[in-house]
C-alpha cells in the first residue's frame, strides 16, 4: 500500500531489503551512479542511504533491470517451462514474452492454458502473445484453428497481453479479412510482426493497421526502416536465427530506445553453453555496442513497447527485477532479484522449483498408419525433389530421375534422394503425403519427428519404407518425440507434452538430443542439426519446394505440385 | 481510428489517390533523429504512407520545407491567458500544437465539475486534441479556500473519459509525504494512469516516498542536480517555458540524444500577449534551438516524448498508421508555421486559421460571494514584519523580515516600498487576510484582481485603503475581474465574468485591455516587466517561499500560516 512504501521510502519503516553499495545502471540517463536499493515487498522503494530488515552487500557491483526476451516460443527449449526457468534465472532473465505458437498449433486452446499453468509462479514471469496464424496455413492440417471470437475471449485474461507475430504478412497487405478480424480483436494491445525484407509502400500497410515490431530484420537499413515507421525492432539472436552481428550498426543513442532482444528459437543445448539474454548482451558488447545501450535493451526497452508497468528499471515505484553484474564486459550475472526476492546465486537457483503436474492430453491422433501408404506407385520417370540448402530454411525444387523398383518411386541412396513422409497426427485424418528429398545425406535408417513447422504432424525420412514405417511406429507409441533408427538400434527422445516438449530435465534432453544427432551423423548426414533442418521440410511458407500431410506444395506458385513432372 | 484497416492498406499501398499528399518534404524522423525526403500521405485523419510517389485529391508541394508532427503541450493552465479555453486552444493550433494536455485546476478550484465539464466540452468541439489531468489540488491545500472541493468520488466520474490521461500536479507535496488520506485516495485511485507531480527542491528520501506515490513527470526543478536526480528516479521531466520563469537553464547541459525521450516542453502558464504575438510551443522549439539545442531533440522533446510518457497512442510521429497531426516550418530555426494539420484536416495557414470553429459558451452563475463587509484594517502587533519580496521569476518570492514602526495601523509604506496587500476570501463569504509585498514598486492607487492562482480569491495591493477599496468594490461589482483605482476613480478594468477568471470576449480585447491594466500600473510606478502577472501568483501556495491567502501569510516549505508580525 502507498502508506507503507512511503514510511520505507522515508526510512521512518525498515524496507524488508536494502542491497547496499550498489553501483546503479540507469537507463533514464543512460549513467551508473553508486547508492542503496530500497525494496518492500516486490518494490523498489527507494535509492540513497538505507538499513533494511535484510541486507545483502553487493561491494560495488552493477545492479541493472533484469533481462527480458521480447519474443520467445518457449516449445522450442524442448522441455518444460520450470525446466527453462532454472537455467534462464541465474542468467540474469526475469520477464519473458512467450508466443506459444507451437503448441496452440497442436492443442489450440488447450496448449496456451498450458503455457499459462505451467509458468505460473516461476522465477521468471511470462506474458503470453497470443498466436496469430493458427493453423499456420492452409496448406496443412493443424490441430486447432484460433479464432478472432477467441482471441478476443484470450486478451481478457491475466498475463495475455497482446497478438504474436503476424507472420502471414501478405494476407495484411491484401487485406484479407480473417487476419484483420485478428488484428481487430485484440485492439490497442501490441501486436508483433514478422515480415522479412519487407520494405516501402508494402511495409507503410503492413505497419498502418497497427502491428508495430519486426524481428526478421537481417540488415540495417531495413532496421532503420522499420524503425522510421513506427515499428520496434526486436534484434534476434537464437539458434535457428542469428542477427545481433549484422544489425549492431544500426543502434544508435539516438533511436536505441526502439530496440529489444530476442532469442525467438532457443535450442536446451544454446541455452545450457551459451545462456540466455546475457548472451546477447556480451555478444553486442563485444561487438562493440556501450554496455549501458545493451543493457537498457536487454532490461527496459521491451516493458515500455509491451506496456508492462512498472518493469524495466532500477528506480523507486519498480518492480524489484534487477541484475547483479561484477563486470561489464563479460556480463557475469552474480545475482539476480525477482519481485524483491534473491532467486538465483552464482548460477543456481536458490531455491528448487516445486515440481507440479500439468494435466495435458496425448496429442497424437493418428488413424490407420501402415507401411502401405509410404507407397508411391511410379506414374512417371522425372520427379520433383525438395532440395536442402546447408543451414537455411529454404529449399531448391530439383527435378531428377527417379529410381523405380517393381513399379514403385524407392529412395535411391547412392544419389541421396531419400523419401519423406509428412503424416497427420492431430484429428484422424489419415493423410500421409511422400515425396522425396535430396541432401539430408543419411546412409541407412530412418529419422522421425514431431516437431515440423508449423503444424508439428510427424515428419519422417528415411532409406527405405521398412526404417521410416519403425520410426513412425515407434512415434506413435511414445506419444510424440525424436526418433531416430538405424540398422543396429532404435534412439528416442520422448516429447509427450504435445509433441513437442519433453518431461526430462534440460540436461537429459540436451544429452539425448546431441547423442541422436551424433548418431545421425554417424549413418551420413553431414548437416549441422539435421532434425532441425527436416522440421522446416513441412512448413509451406518458406520457398521454394515443400511438403506437408496434404502433399508436395510449391511455395513459389503457391500451389500443391504433382511428384511426377 | 475509425477508418476501416482495407482502406488504410489501399491507400498505404497507393491503389486509390489518398486526400491529401504533401509532396517531396523534408520530414523529421523522431525515432532515429534523422531527416528524410519523402511524400507523405494522409486519408482521412490518418498517415498512411510516408514513402515516395504519391497521388492524392489534393497535393501540396512542400519541397525545402520541414514536416514535423503536430506539437504537444504537455502541461498547461489555460485559464492564464484570462480568455475562453476555445480562443486559447486555436491560438496555440495556429501556431502548430495540436494536442494539449490541460490541467484545469484554477476554474475547478472556482466551479468545482462545472469547471471540468467545461473542459470537456471543449475538447469535444476542436479538431485539435485535448487531454485532461484531473486536477488533484483543489483545494489547492489546506492552507486556502477555494470554491470547490474536488475529492477522489467527484474526480472518478471522468476517469472512463477518453480525454482523461490521469491525475494534474500534485502540488501538495507535503499532503504526500504526512500521508494525507484523501490525497492517498486520489493517488491510488489513478495509480494506473499518469501522475503529474509538482516537487520544487524535493531530493532524497522525501523524493523517493514522493514517487512511490504514483508520481510519474515534474516541473519543478530549481538545480542541475536536482534535476539529475529526478531523472534516475524515473521521473519524465517538464521544460517548461511560460510565464513565471523558464527552467531550460537547469536541463540544458543534461539533455542529450539519449535521454530525450525522457524530456517534454510545457508552457505551464501562458500570457495571452505572448500566445497571440510570439507564438507557443514553436516559440519554446526556437529558443532552445538559440541555447544550442539539436533542433531533432528539441522536436522530440514537444512530440514524441509527451506522447510517450502520456501513453497517447499514434500520436507524435510521422508514420505509418499514425494520426495524421502535422506542421510545416519553413526551417528548424524560426519554426513559423506555414502550415498546421490536424487529424487529416487542414486547421491553419501561415498562422491564421483556415476553418471556422464553434465556440463554447457555457451557461455560468456568478462565483462573486465575498464577506459582506470589506476592511482592510490590520492591527499593529510587533515591530518586526513577514514581508513577501518578489524577485525576477513571477512564482517565486523571498521571505524577508523588515523593522515597522506603524503607529496605530497597518498602512502602505511608499517609501520603502512595502505595500499593504490582502486576499479577501470571495467563495463563501470567508475572511480577509492582509500581508505586505516590497518590490512591487506602485506610488499610488491600488489593484485588485479576483484571478490569482489558484484559489482565486481577490487580491489586492495598494498604496492606500481607500484605492484598495475601490478596485475591490470594481472587481465585485464586475462580477469578476481585475481594477485598478486611483482614489475614487476607476483607471482601468478587465471584466472576467466566467468563473472571475475568463473572459469570453474577443482575445484581441481582452489583450488590449490587459495592455491598458500593465501601462496603468507602470505609470501608477510599478517597476516590474509584467506587474499583473507577478500580483497573481502572489496567492499560489505551491511555490517557495512566502506567499498570501485568504488565511493569511503561507510559508510553503513548512506549510504552515505564520502571522504579519514575527512573534517576539
Amino acid at each position: 500500500m502507498i502508506d507503507e512504501w512511503i514510511d520505507g521510502a522515508l526510512g521512518t519503516t525498515k524496507p524488508d531489503l536494502v542491497l547496499k553499495n550498489c553501483t546503479i545502471v540507469d537507463v533514464h540517463t543512460l549513467s551508473t551512479y553508486e547508492g542503496d536499493i530500497a525494496i518492500m515487498d516486490e518494490h523498489i522503494v527507494g535509492i540513497g542511504n538505507y538499513s533494511g530488515k535484510k541486507e545483502i552487500d553487493v561491494k560495488g557491483a552493477y545492479v541493472s533491470p533484469g533481462f527480458i526476451d521480447a519474443h520467445i516460443h518457449l516449445e522450442s527449449v524442448m522441455v518444460e517451462p520450470s525446466e527453462f526457468v532454472r537455467i534462464a534465472s541465474p542468467h540474469g532473465t526475469t520477464t519473458i514474452i512467450a508466443d506459444p505458437h507451437e503448441i496452440t498449433n497442436v492443442l489450440g486452446l488447450e496448449g496456451i492454458r498450458y503455457m499459462l499453468d505451467a509458468t505460473k509462479g516461476l522465477p521468471i514471469y511470462t506474458y503470453i502473445m497470443i498466436p496469430s496464424c493458427v493453423p499456420a496455413t492452409p496448406m496443412e492440417t493443424s490441430g486447432a484453428e484460433l479464432e478472432a471470437y477467441m482471441i478476443e475471449y484470450l486478451i481478457e485474461q491475466k498475463r495475455i497481453i497482446g497478438l504474436a507475430e503476424v507472420m502471414n504478412y501478405p494476407a495484411v497487405i491484401n487485406a484479407n479479412q480473417s487476419i484483420l478480424e485478428k488484428i481487430g480483436a485484440v485492439e490497442q494491445h501490441p501486436i508483433d510482426g514478422h515480415a522479412p525484407d519487407l520494405r516501402g509502400k508494402l511495409l507503410s500497410a503492413y505497419a498502418s493497421v497497427g502491428i508495430r515490431s519486426d524481428h526478421e530484420c537481417s540488415n540495417p537499413e531495413e532496421a532503420m526502416e522499420k524503425i522510421r515507421k513506427g515499428m520496434f525492432v526486436m534484434i534476434r539472436e537464437g539458434s535457428a536465427a542469428r542477427n545481433l552481428v549484422d544489425l549492431i550498426s544500426v543502434v544508435t543513442p539516438k533511436n536505441h530506445e526502439f530496440f529489444m532482444f530476442a532469442t525467438d528459437d532457443t535450442h536446451p543445448h544454446d541455452l545450457l553453453k551459451r545462456g540466455h539474454i546475457d548472451h546477447l548482451v556480451r555478444l553486442a558488447i563485444s561487438n562493440g555496442m556501450d554496455p549501458l545501450i545493451a543493457l537498457k535493451i536487454a532490461g527496459h526497452n521491451a516493458a515500455r513497447y509491451f506496456g508492462i508497468e512498472r518493469i524495466g528499471a532500477v528506480a523507486p515505484g519498480y518492480i524489484a527485477d534487477l541484475v547483479v553484474i561484477e563486470n561489464l564486459n563479460n556480463i557475469n550475472v552474480v545475482m539476480t532479484f525477482k519481485r524483491g526476492r534473491l532467486v538465483a546465486k552464482d548460477g543456481q537457483l536458490v531455491e528448487p522449483i516445486a515440481k507440479k503436474e500439468v494435466k495435458i492430453r496425448s496429442s497424437m491422433n493418428v488413424r490407420d498408419f501402415n507401411m502401405d501408404k509410404l507407397k508411391v506407385v511410379a506414374k512417371g520417370e522425372r520427379i520433383r525433389v525438395i532440395g536442402v540448402i546447408p543451414g537455411q530454411l529454404i529449399t531448391k525444387s530439383l527435378v531428377m530421375n527417379a529410381r523405380i523398383k517393381d513399379g514403385y518411386v524407392v529412395p535411391d541412396v547412392e544419389r541421396d534422394i531419400l523419401k519423406i513422409a509428412v503424416v497427420e497426427r492431430h484429428r484422424a485424418t489419415g493423410n500421409v503425403g511422400v515425396g522425396f528429398i535430396h541432401g539430408m545425406g543419411i546412409k541407412e535408417g530412418a529419422m522421425a519427428t514431431t516437431i515440423a513447422h508449423d503444424s508439428h504432424n510427424i515428419i519422417c525420412v528415411g532409406t527405405s519404407d521398412e526404417y521410416m514405417n519403425k520410426a513412425i511406429t515407434e512415434v506413435i507409441r511414445i506419444g510424440g518425440g525424436i526418433v531416430l533408427c538405424t540398422d543396429k538400434n532404435i534412439m528416442e527422445l520422448p516429447l509427450p507434452i504435445a509433441g513437442l516438449i519433453s518431461n526430462l530435465k534440460i540436461e537429459e534432453v540436451a544429452d539425448r538430443f546431441n547423442k541422436i544427432v551424433e548418431t545421425a551423423h554417424a549413418i551420413g548426414s553431414r548437416l549441422s542439426d539435421p532434425f532441425m533442418t527436416l522440421s522446416f521440410m513441412a512448413l509451406p511458407v518458406i520457398p521454394e519446394l515443400k511438403i506437408t500431410d496434404k502433399g508436395l506444395f510449391d511455395v513459389t506458385d503457391f500451389k500443391f505440385a504433382n511428384l511426377f513432372i | 481510428m475509425e477508418i476501416l484497416p482495407e482502406e488504410i492498406i489501399a491507400a498505404a499501398k497507393g491503389e486509390h489517390p489518398s486526400d491529401i499528399v504533401l509532396k517531396n518534404a523534408t520530414i523529421v524522423d523522431v525515432f532515429n533523429l534523422l531527416i528524410f525526403e519523402g511524400d507523405v500521405a494522409i486519408y482521412k485523419n490518418a498517415i498512411v504512407g510516408v514513402d515516395r510517389g504519391y497521388k492524392g485529391r489534393k497535393e501540396i508541394d512542400i519541397r525545402g520545407k520541414f514536416l514535423v508532427p503536430g506539437l504537444f503541450d504537455a502541461h498547461v493552465h489555460p485559464e492564464s491567458t484570462m480568455v475562453d479555453f476555445t480562443q486559447t486552444f486555436l491560438h496555440m493550433l495556429r501556431h502548430g500544437t495540436t494536442t494539449v494536455i490541460v490541467d484545469a485546476h484554477e476554474i475547478a478550484n472556482v466551479l468545482g465539475l462545472d469547471g471540468i465539464r467545461y473542459v470537456l466540452q471543449t475538447a469535444n468541439n476542436l479538431p485539435m486534441n485535448i487531454f485532461l489531468m484531473l486536477p488533484s489540488n483543489v483545494p489547492p491545500s489546506p492552507l486556502e479556500t477555494s470554491g470547490a472541493t474536488l475529492s477522489a468520488y467527484h474526480l472518478r466520474l471522468f476517469l472512463r473519459d477518453p480525454h482523461v490521461l490521469g491525475l494534474g500536479e500534485v502540488s501538495d507535496y507535503r499532503g504526500v509525504l504526512n500521508k494525507d488520506h484523501s490525497l492517498l485516495t486520489k493517488l491510488n485511485m489513478t495509480r494506473h494512469m499518469i501522475i503529474d507531480g509538482h516537487a520544487p527542491n524535493l531530493v532524497g528520501k522525501e523524493l523517493n516516498a514522493y514517487i512511490m506515490a504514483g508520481i510519474r513527470t515534474d516541473h519543478e526543478f530549481h538545480s542541475k542536480d536536482e534535476a539529475r536526480e529526478k531523472l534516475r528516479k524515473g521521473l519524465s521531466l517538464i521544460m517548461r517555458f511560460g510565464v513565471g520563469g523558464k527552467n531550460f537553464d537547469y536541463i540544458r547541459d543534461l539533455l542529450t540524444d539519449s535521454n530525450s525521450l525522457h524530456l517534454m516542453l510545457g508552457s505551464s502558464d501562458l500570457n495571452l500577449e505572448f500566445l497571440m504575438n510570439e507564438g507557443h510551443v514553436n516559440k519554446a522549439l526556437q529558443e532552445l534551438v538559440q541555447e544550442g539545442i539539436d533542433p531533432l531533440v528539441a522536436i522530440r522533446c514537444a512530440t514524441l516524448s509527451p506522447a510517450v510518457n502520456y501513453n497517447i497512442k499514434r500520436r507524435g510521429a510521422i508514420a505509418p498508421g499514425f494520426y495524421a497531426d502535422l506542421v510545416v516550418f519553413n526551417d528548424l530555426k524560426n519554426f513559423e508555421p506555414i502550415l498546421v494539420i490536424a487529424n487529416g484536416i487542414i486547421v491553419a495557414k501561415n498562422r491564421e486559421l483556415s476553418f471556422s470553429p464553434t465556440f463554447i459558451r457555457p451557461a455560468y452563475r456568478s462565483t462573486m460571494n465575498p464577506p459582506l463587509e470589506i476592511s482592510f484594517d490590520c492591527s499593529v502587533l510587533g515591530s518586526r514584519a513577514n514581508v513577501i519580496l518578489l524577485t525576477s521569476n513571477s512564482l517565486y518570492t523571498k521571505w524577508i523580515k523588515e523593522e515597522v514602526s506603524f503607529t496605530e495601523k497597518v498602512v502602505s509604506d511608499i517609501d520603502r516600498d512595502l505595500l499593504k496587500t490582502a486576499v479577501i476570501g470571495r467563495h463563501t463569504r470567508q475572511g480577509i487576510a492582509i500581508g505586505l509585498i516590497k518590490g512591487f514598486g506602485l506610488k499610488k492607487g491600488a489593484i485588485a484582481s479576483s484571478f490569482s492562482h489558484d484559489a482565486h480569491n481577490i487580491v489586492v495591493t495598494g498604496a492606500d485603503d481607500f484605492s484598495m477599496k475601490v478596485a475591490c468594490d470594481t472587481v465585485i461589482k464586475l462580477d469578476g475581474g481585475i481594477a485598478i483605482a486611483n482614489g475614487p476613480k476607476v483607471l482601468a478594468y478587465l471584466d472576467l465574468p466566467f468563473g472571475g477568471i475568463l473572459s469570453f470576449d474577443d482575445s484581441k480585447k481582452v489583450r488590449e485591455k490587459i495592455r491598458e491594466i500593465n501601462k496603468t500600473l507602470k505609470m501608477l510606478g510599478s517597476t516590474r516587466e509584467d506587474p499583473l502577472t507577478d500580483l497573481t501568483f502572489l496567492t499560489l501556495t505551491s511555490v517557495p517561499e512566502l506567499k498570501i491567502s485568504d488565511k493569511g501569510l503561507v510559508d510553503v516549505n513548512n506549510r504552515k500560516i505564520v502571522g504579519l508580525f514575527e512573534v517576539s
